[in-house]
């Protein structure tokens, strides 16, 4: 707890990332209206008119609408930074352990998928198997695995210089235990850090996949279709793009924070100056 | 027990190679200490890490290390695996660093036990147990699950020996194990080496910069001074009498201790000039340049082994004219 105090940022990050998580898990069980709803009465109501948060122009409660587009923006980013982190550290420690030619085929690998953005990465993936929620987190995931690659290589490097593998290394031990046994869970903490922020980018990517129509596949509720049916509707219901776009906003920024706030109490040495 | 013949390690750079060890000869009998002395640079620890096969792969070792009849250097990496930690212990300088600061002791101790001897969990940590309190930690049980922060520099390089000895290894090597503790804490490390040397009757190579630990503690002193031995023989002959103007010159730039060259009330000596790098070393006799006997001579050729009368070996060509 008193770490939490000295570290505001850590505080704020993991508020709101909470309060995401949990509106997430509570779309689950209960919405102030089912969120396919269509009640045509209510056409592009705003804020208060009709439900808490308005309509959008098919009637159905944005409210709802928004919590539900959690639960699916969450579980995609969760699933795809997963993958993307358990393929990305398995390459970037063993690249570390062997170096030689291994090292420099993994990362020349982590360069090329480096080239290719998600989203068009996503766009191609789209157009062999098509869209929908796999897509999402198969190109998310993919994307993230060269990330993690790079980090987990160049901290699994810092260790293997350490004097403690070293002397794990005289007494027998081979570079897989080693990895195992000293180095992963010496960049554990780092590697927490930078999933957190990842999520953060992986919520961004998944809205702006849904937003070109290859992500989650209507009518389930993604925030970033919301944003770009929101579009047609603009001057009309402002409201339509204002809301979706501050809960993005607000889950990023709450993953960042929670990451930044982390990082700061994982590894001092990192924080920043006042 | 251990022998090594004809030493020698050359690194490739991007400046050539250079030669880190060379022409390096000993053996060490079971139950048997070797002091290794020498100043930064002169190649000790470089030494060691050769004997354990653990030198970068840019390195290339020449020449033989046969443990117990078996030659090391022809071992592949697999093989080697199985003979460190088993067969060769290795104690390290800073036991701050030496140790993962994320894994308990006991896990740090038990895992060369379950790995080389295939021990269950219960029973490695078990003589993980043992051994804890063999090195001499109190409260060994509750100490088992302690992490390696929460111990003192001394008790932390108790774990370290803890961990070389776990497989009981034939030989051990002990890389300047006391130079990052205090000196009341540097004797006890000591003793206990010394007492467990005699009780496993291992062989032990203490390297040291620290010719009172070495005096202390070893049987026999090789003396190395960049890249090769320059001295050698048993401790007792090579304090009392040293040869090697550069032996002389460690000796009196003691302090506390008279060198036998040094009057009373004289002032601490020092050697001038320091150990020259690696690729810039004189052709001949290393010393020459720093060494106030030189004459031409001595930078025609590497000085063989050559000895006074009775005295232990030293590479110089000048021994019978020094004063």
């Amino acid at each position: 707890m008193k770490a939490l105090a000295r570290h505001p940022t850590l505080l704020l990050g993991g508020l709101v990332t909470l309060l995401l998580l949990a509106t997430a898990f509570l779309s689950r069980v209960w919405t102030p209206a089912p969120p396919t709803q269509i009640q045509i009465t209510r056409r592009l109501a705003p804020p208060l008119e009709a439900g808490l948060l308005g309509a959008d122009h098919f009637g159905r409660d944005i409210a709802s609408l928004l919590m539900a587009g959690a639960w699916n923006s969450l579980s995609i980013a969760f699933v795809a930074v997963l993958l993307g982190m358990a393929g990305g550290v398995l390459l970037g420690t063993l690249a570390a352990a062997w170096r030689g030619w291994a090292e420099e085929i993994v990362m020349r690998l982590a360069d090329v998928t480096f080239a290719f953005p998600a989203v068009l990465s996503a766009i191609m993936i789209a157009a062999l198997i098509g869209p929908g929620v796999t897509t999402a987190v198969i190109a998310i995931g993919v994307f993230n695995v060269p990330v993690f690659a790079r980090v987990a290589r160049s901290a699994a490097l810092q260790i293997w210089e350490r004097d403690f593998v070293l002397a794990a290394r005289s007494a027998g031990k081979g570079a897989l235990l080693i990895t195992f046994h000293h180095v992963l869970p010496n960049i554990a903490g780092l590697l927490i850090v930078q999933a957190t922020i990842q999520l953060a980018m992986a919520i961004l990517a998944e809205a702006g996949l849904s937003f070109l129509g290859v992500g989650v596949p209507p009518p389930h509720p993604s925030w970033g279709r919301m944003l770009s049916d929101s579009q047609t509707y603009l001057s009309q219901a402002p409201h339509l793009a204002i809301l979706p776009g501050l809960a993005i906003a607000l889950a990023v920024l709450g993953f960042n924070m929670l990451g930044d706030g982390l990082r700061d109490v994982i590894d001092p040495k990192l924080r920043r100056k006042r | 027990m251990l022998e090594v013949r004809d030493l020698s390690v050359r690194i490739g750079t991007p400046l050539g190679d250079l030669s880190l060890v060379e022409r390096t000869d000993f053996i060490l009998e079971a139950g048997r200490t070797l002091g290794i002395v020498g100043e930064s640079g002169s190649g000790k620890s470089m030494l060691a890490l050769a004997i354990m096969g653990l030198l970068p792969p840019s390195a290339r070792t020449t020449g033989s290390i046969k443990l117990q009849g078996q030659e090391l250097l022809s071992l592949t990496e697999r093989e080697l695996c199985r003979i460190r930690g088993n067969q060769i212990g290795m104690i390290f300088q800073e036991p701050m660093t030496a140790l993962n600061p994320a894994m308990s002791i006991g896990d740090q101790i038990a895992e060369g036990l379950m790995w080389h001897e295939g021990l269950g969990r219960r029973a490695a940590r078990q003589r993980a147990l043992d051994l804890l309190q063999r090195v001499g930690i109190s409260d060994a049980r509750r100490r088992l699950d302690a992490f390696p922060h929460q111990l003192s520099g001394g008790q932390r390089q108790r774990v370290g020996i803890a961990i070389a000895l776990a497989c009981r290894p034939r030989l051990l090597i002990a890389d300047e194990p006391t130079t990052a503790l205090d000196v009341t804490v540097q004797a006890q490390i000591l003793d206990l080496l010394a007492e467990l040397v005699a009780e496993m009757g291992m062989g032990l190579i203490l390297i040291s910069h620290d010719l009172g630990v070495i005096a202390e503690t070893a049987d026999d002193t090789l003396v190395m001074y960049a890249g090769m031995p320059v001295e050698m023989g048993s401790s007792e002959e090579l304090f009392s009498k040293p040869m090697h103007p550069y032996t002389r010159g460690l000796f009196e730039a003691m302090p506390g201790r008279q060198g036998p060259l040094a009057g009373k009330g004289a002032r601490l000596q020092t050697i001038p000039g320091v150990v020259p790098e690696p690729g810039r070393r004189p052709p001949g006799c290393r010393f020459a340049g720093r060494c106030p006997y030189e004459i031409a001579a001595c930078n025609a050729a590497v000085p063989e082994w050559s000895r006074l009368g009775q005295s232990q070996p030293a590479r110089c060509i000048r021994l019978e004219d020094l004063p």
